[in-house]
């Protein structure tokens, strides 16, 4: 086809010329491994004593720069509100419910084991974010996959009913809204929008870090939500797609 | 030694980067396309943890094994991979 | 090895490019996207590291000792989240557009009317 060739033609010196612009425009950055940002540098001597935690990366994301996470939380927020109303808008409604209960008993074992496992991993991962690894995005992410492995390893009625819309939106708008009720939490207590006002701790304990540790849990149950939500709209989508076989068939 | 161990393993975990990377790009039909990128993203794990960023890699891990897969395979199933499938008929 | 993930970040940006470019379903596209978006994850951390040093947490390591930078690494952590939402908007709009259209191909849909 001429115009398939017709792209090519045009395209690789196109490509060349950005490849080309990139690794000259690299070429400028400090080598790799003699980078040291002074941001970062000050970060790590000053965070441990002023906010009392030990994972410096979550104490930038929850106090540092505090706004951009709550920004990002809307974000996530606001997306997954746009998936529920693009793909609801268009599905149709059936009658007849689909038949896709998982029959293998090895999976239902297994996955039924499993299943809590990940869901409690997940909590832990969030619980002591501002300790070692992890933070409330992480931990969020591997809870929401402890409630799909219901719907993998069981059947789908078993995934909508332990993850129910009314609770998740709740979760979810909840969560949104408590990220900005801690920073309003500052405020009132005189300082900006956002200032770690609640007592911190000792580092190294779960009682430590001040407001880091409320917002941790908070973004953790507010991805948590926000991932379900998702993977309920798409299983939606899946199954319609079985409803609408089984009914030809 | 340790410093050049660790020279050693990020390089290697780049080029598995830029390799699966590339590979993803250039596979055509839609279902090893995905399988290519959950690939991908497990050399980016191990890429940001020899980069000596952990929560960077965990974040990565999850997001990767479970959210994508998650988010494609139904849209795939649905549209029944869309063009670039034409390797796909032999072999159904 | 004192340029070589740039390099690499630089060829993956430009590999993503060509695919999406060149993408004839949407789902394609939506996938060599997230591989541009990937490319600027190794850009940043590759920037974060310095050399001799370990992840930015004290919990457990002797006091004292050099840790990687914690800004870059904050940043490409939401940068994770947001990639991860914007494929599933691009997947549910091109399967909108396969409901509305019968294909995922973007020369074979119909251009639409105002």
């Amino acid at each position: 086809m001429s115009r398939t060739t017709w792209r090519a033609v045009l395209l690789v010196p196109g490509l060349a010329v950005v490849l080309g612009m990139l690794v000259w425009a690299f070429a400028g950055l400090p080598g790799f491994g003699d980078r040291v940002g002074d941001y970062g540098r000050l970060i790590n001597q000053l965070a441990q004593s002023q906010r009392h935690v030990t994972n410096f990366v979550t104490a930038v994301m929850f106090d540092y720069r505090g706004i951009d996470t709550m920004v990002e939380e809307f974000i996530l927020f606001t997306s997954v509100t746009g998936v529920a109303l693009l793909l609801r808008s268009t599905r149709e409604v059936d009658e007849n419910p689909p038949h896709d209960v998982v029959t293998s008993d090895a999976v239902r074992t297994a996955g039924g084991a499993l299943a809590p496992v990940l869901l409690l991993f997940g909590l832990w991962t969030i619980a002591f974010g501002y300790i070692t690894p992890g933070g409330g995005f992480q931990g969020g992410v591997l809870a929401s996959a402890g409630a799909l492995l219901l719907w993998l390893a069981g059947s789908y009625r078993i995934f909508q009913r332990s993850a129910p819309e009314t609770l998740l939106d709740a979760a979810e708008g909840l969560g949104a809204a408590g990220y900005v009720a801690v920073g309003l939490l500052g405020m009132a207590a005189g300082g900006a929008f956002l200032t770690n006002t609640l007592g911190l701790g000792s580092a190294g304990t779960l009682a430590s870090g001040g407001t880091i540790a409320a917002l941790n849990w908070v973004a953790g149950v507010e991805v948590t939500a926000a991932f379900l939500l998702l993977y309920r709209e798409f299983t939606q989508e899946y199954i319609e797609t079985f409803r609408r076989a089984e009914a030809r068939a | 030694m340790t410093s050049t161990w660790t020279t050693v393993l990020q390089a290697v975990a780049l080029t598995l980067v830029l390799v699966l990377g590339v590979a993803t790009v250039c596979i055509r039909s839609p279902l090893r396309q995905l399988v290519a990128f959950s690939m991908f993203g497990l050399s980016l794990v191990v890429a940001f943890t020899t980069l000596m960023a952990a929560d960077v890699a965990i974040a990565e891990a999850a997001v990767s094994a479970i959210a994508v897969p998650m988010v494609l395979l139904p849209v795939i199933y649905k549209t029944g991979g869309g063009g670039d499938r034409s390797h796909d008929r032999g072999n159904r | 090895m004192t340029l070589y993930p740039y390099v690499v970040a630089g060829v993956l940006f430009v590999a993503g490019l060509a695919g999406t470019v060149t993408a004839r379903s949407y789902i394609r596209l939506a996938v060599c996207l997230s591989v541009m978006q990937s490319s600027t994850y190794v850009l940043l951390l590759a920037l974060g590291y310095r050399r001799g040093t370990s992840p930015p947490v004290t919990q457990g390591q002797p006091p004292g000792s050099p840790l990687s930078d914690p800004v870059v690494q904050a940043l490409t952590v939401t940068d994770i989240v947001v990639s991860v939402v914007v494929l599933a908007l691009v997947v549910s709009l091109a399967l909108l557009a396969h409901r509305a259209s019968g294909t995922v191909d973007p020369e074979q849909m119909r251009a639409t009317r105002g």
